[in-house]
């Protein structure tokens, strides 16, 4: 599904994965993609980091009118999503 | 005339072997000999039975010829003492006899063709071309004959290890014999379709339906692994995501590119009653209400198991919320697409129209599957043939029961404790998290409180490594225009540590509290955890300290903020 903006995220989402989850949505809101949804099916643990990236992410998505969605996120993940109560930035799919 | 052979096949043509001449008249011997030495053929004269029998235990032979009366005995009692060394040489008699019987039973006792004095050397030559190679051709088809049966016996043995194992695998449990049914009828000596059923460690229950490419063993190959996988980590408690992402990386690495394994994969959730789908390549699941109507399908929207890169995989699910009195319908392609005694296909649409036409939804599958006899009538099947049926409602009161008898068993006792300090150098090296994760494995803490527990550790031992020992200032971190300048702080100071440079960890796991209580301290200068605001969700600060807060049952952090003690409680 090319028109869809999904950025496939890791088994682990921290620290180690901010240059190429900066790079990737950088390109995603360069191409004025309408939105990008962040696939969590695969990830199992994310850090504080990662959260800290999301945040990001949104603040520039914002600025382009961009809608950020998560897609996919179970188990831990999905609780510490919620925790962080990320549904407030965020559109759950 | 040209008696040369003109044979490509060096092994059916008499050239240079070794020809015996029995025959008691010297001058027609050696002629014969000389005739045969002309045309390159070894030979060997010999002029009694008891010579020729001498020759023939002593040296190898390749054909024979036979006189019917020799000085000594008579051609038979050669053919007796022949017999008698277990050597299967072609014979052909040269006789003056004309005895009809006699000849026959020169026939019974093994010789392959005669000839009556006086010969024409051409024809004894072309007789004898033609029963070596009759005698090379029988030998090379019996050695054939051998081999064959050979390998059916070794595929036979290689069959009965398959089906051991198939069954195996499945783990067929009786109990469950009403609620889950399954029908796996394979089209060839072996099944390239595979059903499993498993209870995952929080009661969910996992299904897996699989039919690979191919069928026989080249698809047990395939279905094999995938149901170890499976196996291993439903009991592990992973959720079906990861175990999809595996099953996929795993094919993708191991098998070739032309092998893949269209799969459903199911997990119910019996607490939130919901039921999560993936359909890979597989005709649509059915979902059915009380009435044994199709009140829902889940169509594949994804690729078979095996063709994507990990990278590319999807594992998003399809969620189904049961409202109750649900059923569940799997099946293989090989169902919807039998040819039947009228020529016509079993098709989607007649699997829904016989479903319609089931006026009991409890006997739906036996149903089904007498429906599908008597279309394929005595037509063979086309493909491997699965049929699944599912009946949630009592598959969730049976794990509820099951679960109500496990809070009635003795409780788990046991206990961990580990403390560990780390200085200097290994700090940087070191993987903390790999040791505190190995440790939770070792200690059956459950998946999920792993995962917590993971996270929990992972911001605890980050900040102390970061803020505590490393002493790099959190605004730094937490601020991603500077994120390159806190990477190279980070590098910077970790090549400087010295042995006064510590973090110490205290684990303790207490099976029957289901409860973990962590320490972690560091011989940085500390921090005032208070003056850090947590309760802005887009601020970047002190998330991590959030985290902590929300994900652990307790957190203390006395001062002067080197050292933070949580208590983690497992799920119930």
């Amino acid at each position: 599904m090319a028109d869809d903006a999904v950025i496939m995220l890791p088994e682990k989402f921290d620290f180690a994965y901010h240059q190429q989850f900066t790079s990737r949505y950088q390109a995603l809101l360069d191409s004025k993609a309408p939105k990008v949804i962040l696939d969590f099916s695969r990830t199992q643990y994310l850090d504080s980091s990662a959260l800290g990236m999301m945040v990001l992410l949104h603040k520039k998505a914002k600025g382009e009118n961009t809608i950020t969605v998560i897609r996919g996120a179970v188990g831990t993940a999905k609780a510490i999503l919620g925790i962080a109560k990320m549904e407030k930035l965020y559109h759950f799919e | 005339m040209n008696y040369r052979e003109d044979d490509t096949d060096s092994e059916i043509s008499l050239k240079s072997r070794h020809v015996l001449v029995i025959e008691d008249d010297i001058g027609f011997n050696q002629t014969v000999c000389l005739f045969l030495e002309d045309l390159e053929v070894n030979t060997t004269g010999a002029y009694t039975v008891a010579e020729g029998l001498e020759k023939i235990s002593n040296s190898h032979f390749d054909f024979i010829l036979l006189d019917g009366s020799l000085p000594d005995g008579r051609g038979a009692d050669f053919l007796i003492g022949l017999s008698k060394l277990d050597l299967v040489i072609p014979v052909m008699m040269i006789t003056a006899e004309e005895d009809q019987e006699q000849m026959a039973a020169y026939f019974g006792m093994g010789v392959d063709d005669y000839l009556l004095k006086p010969v024409n050397f051409g024809l004894i030559w072309l007789k004898m071309r033609r029963l070596y190679r009759a005698h090379i051709i029988s030998i090379r088809e019996r050695a054939k004959h051998k081999k064959l049966q050979e390998l059916l016996n070794e595929k036979h043995l290689e069959e009965g290890l398959g089906r051991h194992v198939y069954k195996h695998l499945a783990g067929e449990k009786k109990e469950l014999d009403h609620i889950i049914k399954s029908s796996m009828q394979s089209s060839g000596s072996f099944n390239g379709d595979f059903f499993l059923s498993l209870q995952g460690p929080s009661g969910n229950t996992f299904l897996m339906l699989l039919d690979a490419t191919g069928h026989g063993l080249a698809a047990a190959i395939s279905v094999l692994p995938q149901v170890a996988i499976m196996r291993a980590m439903v009991e592990k408690g992973f959720s079906l995501p990861n175990i999809l992402f595996e099953l996929n990386k795993k094919f993708n690495r191991d098998m070739p590119l032309d092998r893949f394994v269209a799969a459903v994969l199911v997990e119910i959730d019996h607490t939130l009653g919901e039921l999560y789908v993936w359909n890979g390549s597989m005709p649509d699941v059915l979902i059915l209400d009380n009435a044994g109507k199709i009140i829902r399908t889940v169509c594949s929207s994804h690729m078979a198991i095996g063709i994507m890169e990990p990278e590319e995989f999807n594992a998003s699910l399809e969620t189904i919320h049961l409202s109750g009195g649900e059923h569940l319908v799997l099946h293989s392609d090989g169902l919807v697409e039998q040819i039947g005694v009228n020529k016509q296909v079993f098709d989607t649409e007649r699997l829904a129209q016989t479903i319609e036409r089931c006026d009991e939804v409890g006997s739906l599958f036996d149903f089904l599957l007498s429906e599908f006899e008597s279309h394929r009538g005595a037509v063979g099947l086309g493909d491997d043939v699965s049929l699944c049926y599912i009946n949630l409602d009592l598959l969730t009161s049976h794990i509820q029961n099951q679960a109500q008898i496990k809070c009635l068993e003795p409780k788990k006792q046991g206990h961990i404790d580990l403390t560990v300090t780390i200085n200097g150098d290994l700090l940087a090296k070191a993987d903390i998290l790999e040791l505190l994760n190995s440790v939770m494995n070792q200690s059956q803490v459950a998946v999920e409180t792993r995962q917590t527990g993971f996270t929990l550790f992972a911001e605890l031992v980050s900040n102390a490594l970061d803020h505590g020992v490393l002493g790099i200032d959190s605004e730094i971190k937490n601020n991603h225009e500077r994120f390159i300048e806190y990477l190279e702080l980070r590098e910077q100071r970790l090549q400087n540590l010295s042995n006064s440079d510590e973090i110490k960890l205290h684990f303790n796991y207490n099976q029957s509290k289901g409860q973990i209580e962590f320490e972690i301290l560091d011989s940085g200068a500390g921090y005032d955890p208070s003056s850090i605001n947590t309760n802005d969700e887009t601020s970047l600060a002190g998330r991590g300290l959030a985290l902590i807060k929300q994900l652990a049952h307790s957190v203390e952090c006395p001062s002067p903020g080197n050292k933070t003690s949580i208590i983690l409680n497992e799920k119930k």
